[in-house]
């Protein structure tokens, strides 16, 4: 095959696989949709083997105001948002800035259902916040419990969740409350979107949109070749 | 004769011969300079269809199943007015109420028909949405036909809107690259995706400006009065599709009458001002005449929606220069620009809107950079020869990449709005000479800057005058800069017609292209709920 036309081959590829890269990857959908307050914070404590802490959180948690009161600067995945229910809950744990070991045990609950997750403490990032979502979501209509143990953490290797001054009802921490302060947590809305998801998006309509400009992009490399090709002919430079 | 950058353009002395500046044009064409440009449009133009198509394709895909109704900024105004019209009313400021199929849809079932504000507005682009809704009512097409019919008048005149743009880069820099990724560019941009998919008049705007733009250098080339009366006549058919549109035509207007004085050649001085005379009445009649409609209803020529007292007076005292520093007025507008997708169409009655961040905003803010740093120096005369030439770009280049990559998005669109206007004031001082030598580029190129500055200064005035009265800061939208968008992308294109700066210049307006679908995908699709 002539080089030029190995190069107008690549460049096509090129083009398709920066589509794909940017537009067809899969990619996580997440809404901030209730967060506690972040103020007056404290640790709970190293939670070390044997080590309890437990939060209610009560129905209803919804941060936006009603439709017609306020104007909502949506800032990207990060926002608060009403149209989306939360299908997830988040806690902000915090390492004391070093490596640690040991696994925590977190359960959820909500009437009769009840699922725990082991929390490998090495993994986790220093305040960041560790999505949890129950199988068959949460129902934002009726309170639930969230229990954390710590399995096998020792003292000086073990992690902390951090604790916020909120509305919330106060935390328990090894039987005793907190009386006004909560674990700092938000409820989530997390959705993994896949590609056929992204095809599919109004009847398909995304993905004309994506011809169009894959298309254009085609149009414009074409053009391009046009022009260097008659470069080449005249032996002229573009300009 | 002047010269910028190797391309000779001379005035054609205008005479009273029509057959005469004909035959001066021929001269002049088969000498290849001045019209280079044309003809390299002429070369162009079919694949600048092609790509237009696909854009009202596109456009077309996201009003009809993607944008929310009412997610278009005052698009449910807008609206009522194409309603209003299509019914055989001229909306009248104050007493025009929107339809309750409109406000039903809008805010929800029994909602208060509220005033129409948007009925402020000229009535050029409701004007031809009107019988296009009209028609699909009488086709039986339901209220959900009909604002898509109005929709897709939008998403034609941005199609043609991105046509124009290709039409006047092409001609007025000679390279077809350089006027395909412009208007290509301009098409990426999620504001202008969004506005082509929505009923407003913003499209109309940048079509009509664009188209302007091309006959101006059309004109400027060939002299011919018929050029400047099609740039005339477009111009003022902006200016009765929106009113901003005004202070980029009274500035053209006085350039273009100065351009036919200096250039008058033969032509006896009464015979130049009886053109310069036709030239007002084809770009200022229209627009006098609705000055003349408001005045008989109003004793306002161009009353605005403040009329409508919706935001009560709360005079609050803020120095001109100080209002930019204590609200980052700028940035806001150039991040606006770019992306502020969405208005009431999410949350009924509540406005709900993402702005360009993360990287889209960082690649956009920093190409604008780039175009703008890079054609301060280039004015500096400081990339005489390639070795320099190349020096500067990968500086240039550099920088901003490391600039984009260290500090954060405000900061990013502070330094970029500060070298747009350097820019402009240096490009514009350094086409002052031209006033004394007439030559086509250097006068297109103070044109485009004393357009821009005057725009720029009166919409500024205003939005600081309308903040010391009702205490709000409002208006900071990037897409009222449509008006001088032809000028400014001419200014930052215009160093880049060497070597092979026309091809990356391409390649960054394809990849622009699907940063901008996937901006829609991950943060306005997010927020419309799609997912």
């Amino acid at each position: 095959m002539p080089a030029p036309r190995r190069l107008f081959l690549f460049l096509i590829a090129a083009i398709l696989a920066l589509e794909v890269a940017l537009v067809w990857r899969p990619f996580d959908v997440r809404v901030t949709t209730y967060q506690t307050p972040w103020r007056s914070n404290k640790p709970v404590g190293e939670i070390v083997k044997g080590f309890n802490v437990t939060q209610a959180i009560p129905p209803g948690l919804i941060m936006i105001r009603k439709p017609g009161k306020k104007s909502i600067h949506w800032r990207g995945p990060n926002s608060l948002r009403s149209l989306v229910m939360p299908n997830c809950f988040s806690v902000r744990f915090a390492t004391y800035m070093r490596p640690n070991s040991g696994h925590i045990l977190l359960t959820w609950q909500q009437d009769a259902a009840r699922q725990s997750w082991q929390v490998p403490v090495a993994d986790l990032v220093d305040n960041a916040y560790v999505d949890f979502c129950p199988i068959g979501g949460m129902d934002t209509d009726k309170s639930s419990l969230v229990t954390m143990q710590g399995v096998d953490g020792e003292k000086g290797q073990a992690a902390t969740a951090w604790l916020t001054k909120s509305q919330l009802a106060p935390a328990t921490i090894q039987g005793e409350s907190t009386e006004d302060r909560s674990l700092a947590l938000q409820l989530v809305y997390l959705n993994r979107v896949e590609p056929v998801e992204i095809a599919t998006v109004g009847r398909g309509a995304f993905l004309v949109a994506c011809l169009c400009s894959l298309g254009i992009a085609l149009v414009l490399l074409s053009a391009l070749w046009r022009q260097l090709a008659g470069m080449r002919a005249t032996g002229r430079p573009l300009h | 004769m002047a010269q910028v950058d190797g391309i000779k353009s001379g005035p054609v002395p205008a005479s009273g011969s029509n057959r005469e500046t004909k035959a001066v044009t021929q001269a002049r064409r088969s000498e290849g300079v001045p019209d280079a440009g044309w003809l390299e449009w002429r070369a162009t133009r079919r694949t600048c269809i092609v790509i237009a198509t696909l854009f009202f394709i596109k456009f077309a895909a996201f009003s009809l199943y993607l944008t929310p109704f009412w997610d278009i900024p005052d698009e449910s105004g807008h609206y009522a007015y194409v309603e209003d019209l299509s019914h055989g009313h001229l909306p009248v400021l104050g007493e025009a109420r929107m339809s309750q199929d409109v406000a039903d849809s809008w805010i929800g079932p029994g909602a208060r028909r509220g005033r129409n504000w948007i009925a402020q507005h000229p009535p050029l682009f409701y004007s031809l949405a009107a019988p296009v809704v009209a028609a699909v009512r009488a086709s039986g097409g339901d209220f959900s036909a009909q604002v898509h019919a109005a929709r897709l008048v939008s998403s034609l005149i941005g199609a043609l809107a991105i046509l124009g743009m290709m039409a006047f880069l092409t001609v007025a820099t000679g390279r077809r690259l350089l006027g395909i990724a412009g208007g290509v560019f301009l098409g990426a941009t999620p504001m202008f995706t969004q506005l082509g998919s929505g009923v407003t008049h913003d499209t109309l705007v940048a079509c009509t400006v664009a188209w302007a733009c091309y006959w101006l250098v059309r004109w400027l080339d060939s002299n011919r009065l018929s050029h400047a009366l099609w740039c005339a006549f477009i111009a003022g058919l902006s200016c009765v599709t929106k009113i901003t549109a005004l202070p980029m035509a009274i500035p053209l207007f006085f350039l273009m009458a100065l351009w036919m004085l200096r250039t008058r050649g033969l032509s006896t001085p009464l015979a130049t001002l009886a053109r310069i005379g036709l030239i007002w009445l084809v770009m200022f009649a229209p627009v006098v005449i609705w000055g003349i409609h408001n005045f008989l209803h109003f004793h306002e020529m161009f009353p605005n929606a403040g009329l409508l007292n919706v935001y009560p007076d709360n005079p609050t005292e803020m120095g001109f220069w100080e209002y930019m520093q204590k609200y980052p007025i700028w940035q806001v507008v150039l991040l606006n620009f770019i992306g502020l997708i969405g208005w009431m169409g999410t949350v009924p009655g509540s406005v709900v809107t993402v702005q360009a961040n993360g990287f889209i905003a960082q690649l956009f803010v920093g190409i604008l950079l780039f175009c703008s740093s890079f054609s301060i120096l280039h004015a500096s005369r400081l990339l005489r020869d390639d070795r320099r030439q190349l020096a500067c770009l990968a500086i240039v280049a550099v920088s901003c990449i490391a600039l984009g990559l260290t500090i954060s998005t405000y900061r990013y669109a502070t330094i970029t709005c500060i070298a747009i206007f350097i820019m402009t004031a240096w490009i514009g001082l350094r086409s002052l000479p031209t006033l004394l030598n007439p030559s086509a580029r250097p006068w297109l190129m103070l044109t485009g800057c004393i357009c821009i500055a005057f725009f720029t200064v009166l919409y500024y005035h205003h939005i600081w005058e309308n903040y010391t009265q009702i205490g709000r800061v409002k208006a900071l939208h990037g897409r009222y800069f449509y008006t001088v968008m032809p000028f400014l992308s001419l200014l930052m294109l215009w160093p880049l017609r060497k070597g092979l700066l026309p091809v990356a210049a391409v390649a960054v307006a394809a990849v622009s292209l699907f940063v901008s679908d996937a901006f829609f995908l991950h943060d306005a699709f997010v927020m419309y709920g799609l997912f």
